[in-house]
């Protein structure tokens, strides 16, 4: 292992754009390490180089790996790249530098564990981005806009954003992840795109309807009256529903 | 005594929650502007109850108030219960609502029998209708069909939701005499027949819907039945068991089957000859893709339910009968419902016994495997073994029966002889047949695939070898499977087939004192 350690910024395009910074200093690539500065824990021995984010060279990169290797690639690569994980910039260069060697059919192969790590990688941004489909829980605001909070671990918006819009197309709506201060933002009948905002801001902008408890209230009533007493099972409830996700959900508040 | 809407939602859900099927699958529709809603192929849970049963659907009764008299159930005429009734608009606005806050899926509409079925039906019918067209609702709606409601009324209501479904509530015929003595078996035949061939109409006439056959094996294409028929992994009535789809007249049927004869066959050579496996169709091109511009009848099929553990059946039986509706009235799904005890009646089992869910859970074991694995219920139950091993899931149980077909060769079998292997679902066989194309397999590797090791590693070879030394007996396996301690595995497996090596009494020393 080199000791050579690239450091970005905590967002796709940071650990792309240092992948193309490093292809281009020719570093030794098989051995790189790419680590975000939010995420970062210095070590002795190891020689730190700034990638500076750029959009550019990120599209650059994108367009190599969806063009040389295939588009499944490339989405497997960008969700990937949305994980929390701290080596998650390793494991997508390791299965781009395979893929340009073994060109399309790399995202089936599976036994290479370079493939492995990224398919296990993007399942679980997949299996996350999916459950947040389900138990994201809307409240209406004082203006008739609809706004929910999520504190996701991967970066899931840019996942779930494309759904709701499609759901909800002449609803506005804000989904705000506050452990990303980002949100969501789709305004009726148009696209949506994401936009930095706070914890403060979003209780300061938003605030409930004062006819909400009553929907939330009867969604409560059948929530609770919908379960069958003689087969309460909790393990089954917390396997399916894990207790991580109910932070922001109306009916376990 | 009025209610507040909130009081009637505890009554109508409470009364409605016995209801098994609770799935928002089966059909894609994109969302539109100026609509609420789509539809996902896949389905979607919302949450989950207290007793781990997935929320997908605003599960509620139209009005729990009931001239039958069901002797199961907690709605019948003769229970001394609190009633109540929605009225359309609150249906209505209680979708709309939760739907906007991403609370459910859609709705699902089933009702107690008010005055008549049909004209409970007609109030269901105008509460659908005014959700789809005044509050544009283009989510998932399922609606129960009340056995008795009259033809006109389902064709209607067909083209507003997305599945119906009619419960067959029993087993068998005399149990449904004994404990439904307003229903009976042609009144809930009749309608389901009557939407199987509405269904089959309606996709007759869309270009797009290719793969429709008799069969209802969504995951199986027919030549797998067949051709696996011939090699002998069925019973002998393989292929004379499943009636000809009613409401097809025969040459209506052969025409079909013409027109699919093309592509069966390549897919038969192409099975045969080894080298090209055929890729499995993915679910995703199951599910119909609808537009509401042209609405299709019942787009996501129809589905039944039974009631297990109220009455004598065995497993053979309720899996016979869920076969049939399978095979010959083409159904999506068929649910079992473990009975839960709430009347005091002489013709069922006392209140208060647990339910049956052990015996529900190898069900819908066994469900899975007719529907996605190609099994066959003669294959898993006989009349001689009437019930499920309690210990070993359906599968498993299988495969040690039939331990001359195994071990199977993962870089070399083809994908229905994987299906079979315990421990290997569809999602990792088809992932085998796509990584052995280009890498060697190793069992690291198996795993990472996302094979259960734990059980397949007893019925599978990789490369010629297995994963340990394992001793293929019906016996040992068993015993190794049902426990899943490691330790205790380990001392059974020293117990049967080694020794422990003892210095002093191998090697004939003695201990000096």
């Amino acid at each position: 292992m080199s000791n050579i350690i690239y450091l970005c910024e905590d967002t796709p395009d940071g650990i792309l754009s240092a992948i193309y910074q490093a292809n281009a200093e020719k570093a030794p690539l098989r051995s790189i390490r790419i680590r975000t500065h939010k995420q970062l824990a210095y070590e002795l021995f190891a020689e730190y180089r700034e990638a500076a984010s750029d959009y550019i060279s990120a599209v650059k990169v994108m367009d190599a790996v969806n063009f040389q290797i295939s588009r499944e690639a490339g989405q497997m690569v960008y969700r990937g790249l949305l994980s929390d994980r701290e080596d998650r910039g390793d494991i997508v260069l390791r299965f781009m530098l395979a893929g340009f060697r073994y060109g399309g059919r790399i995202c089936d192969m599976l036994a290479l564990p370079e493939v492995a790590d990224l398919f296990e990688l993007q399942r679980n941004v997949n299996n996350e981005s999916h459950y947040f489909r389900e138990f994201l829980r809307f409240s209406q605001s004082q203006q008739g806009i609809l706004f929910a909070q999520i504190s996701p671990k991967s970066n899931v918006l840019p996942l779930i954003a494309p759904y709701f819009t499609d759901r909800l197309p002449s609803e506005n709506y804000v989904i705000f992840a506050d452990t990303f201060d980002l949100a969501a933002i789709h305004p009726a009948d148009c696209g949506w795109y994401l936009a930095p905002m706070d914890q403060e801001e979003f209780i300061q902008v938003l605030k409930k309807d004062k006819k909400e408890a009553d929907w939330e209230a009867c969604f409560k009533a059948f929530h609770r009256t919908i379960a069958i007493q003689a087969r309460t099972n909790p393990v089954c409830q917390r396997t399916h529903l894990p207790l991580w996700y109910r932070k922001h959900m109306t009916e376990f508040e | 005594m009025i209610l507040t809407l909130e009081e009637k939602l505890t009554i109508l859900s409470d009364a409605a929650k016995y209801d098994a099927a609770c799935t928002s699958s089966g059909v894609n529709r994109k969302g539109e502007s100026g609509k609420l809603g789509n539809t996902r192929a896949c389905g979607i849970c919302h949450s989950f109850a207290a007793d781990g049963r997935c929320i997908s659907l605003l599960k509620i009764l139209y009005t729990n108030e009931c001239v039958f008299d069901c002797r199961y159930c907690i709605n019948r005429a003769s229970n001394d219960i609190p009633r109540a009734s929605f009225t359309p608009e609150e249906i209505a606005r209680l979708t709309v609502e939760f739907y906007r806050r991403n609370y459910i899926e859609g709705l699902f509409l089933s009702s107690g029998v008010l005055k008549s079925p049909t004209y409970t039906m007609e109030q269901i019918y105008q509460a659908i209708l005014m959700l789809r067209n005044q509050y544009h609702f283009n989510g998932y709606i399922h609606v129960k069909i009340i056995p008795g409601t009259p033809q006109e009324l389902i064709t209607q209501l067909g083209y507003l939701v997305d599945r119906v479904s009619v419960n067959m509530e029993l087993p068998t015929d005399s149990s449904l005499k004994k404990l439904c003595p307003h229903k009976s078996a042609s009144s809930i035949l009749k309608p389901m027949r009557s939407i199987q061939e509405q269904i089959h109409t309606d996709r007759m006439n869309r270009s797009s819907y290719r793969r429709l056959t008799g069969s209802s094996r969504p995951g199986l294409p027919d030549t797998v039945r067949e051709s696996s028929g011939a090699e002998g992994w069925y019973g002998k009535d393989a292929d004379n068991s499943s009636g000809s789809p009613a409401g097809l007249s025969v040459p209506a049927e052969k025409e079909m089957k013409d027109m699919f004869s093309a592509a069966s066959d390549t897919d038969l050579i192409c099975r045969s000859s080894g080298f090209h496996e055929p890729v499995p169709a993915h679910r995703k091109d199951q599910a119909l893709t609808v537009s509401s511009a042209s609405p299709a009848f019942v787009p996501a099929g129809q589905s039944t339910q039974m009631i297990i553990g109220a009455t004598p059946e065995t497993d053979y039986q309720i899996l016979t009968a869920a076969e049939s509706m399978y095979e010959q009235y083409d159904m999506k799904r068929v649910f079992y419902s473990a009975y839960v005890g709430l009347n005091d009646d002489s013709a069922l089992p006392a209140p208060g016994r647990k339910p049956p869910l052990l015996r529900e859970h190898r069900l819908y074991q066994a469900d899975w495997l007719l529907r996605f694995y190609g099994f066959r219920s003669v294959e898993l139950l006989s009349a001689e073994k009437p019930n499920f091993n309690v210990f070993l899931d359906p599968k498993c149980d299988w495969a040690l029966r039939h331990l001359e077909l195994f071990p199977v060769e993962v870089t070399m079998a083809d994908y229905y002889t994987l299906l079979r292997v315990p421990g290997i679902g569809v999602k990792s066989a088809r992932r085998i047949l796509a990584a052995r194309r280009d890498c060697t397999l190793d069992f690291p590797s198996l795993k990472r695939m996302g094979v259960v090791l734990k059980r397949a590693h007893y019925f599978i070879t990789c490369g010629g070898k297995m994963m340990y030394p394992v001793c293929i007996d019906q016996d040992s396996i068993t015993r190794s499977l049902i426990c899943n301690e490691h330790e205790k595995n380990w001392e059974i497996a020293q117990d049967m087939n080694y020794q422990q090596l003892s210095l002093f009494q191998d090697c004939n020393l003695e201990v000096r004192p």
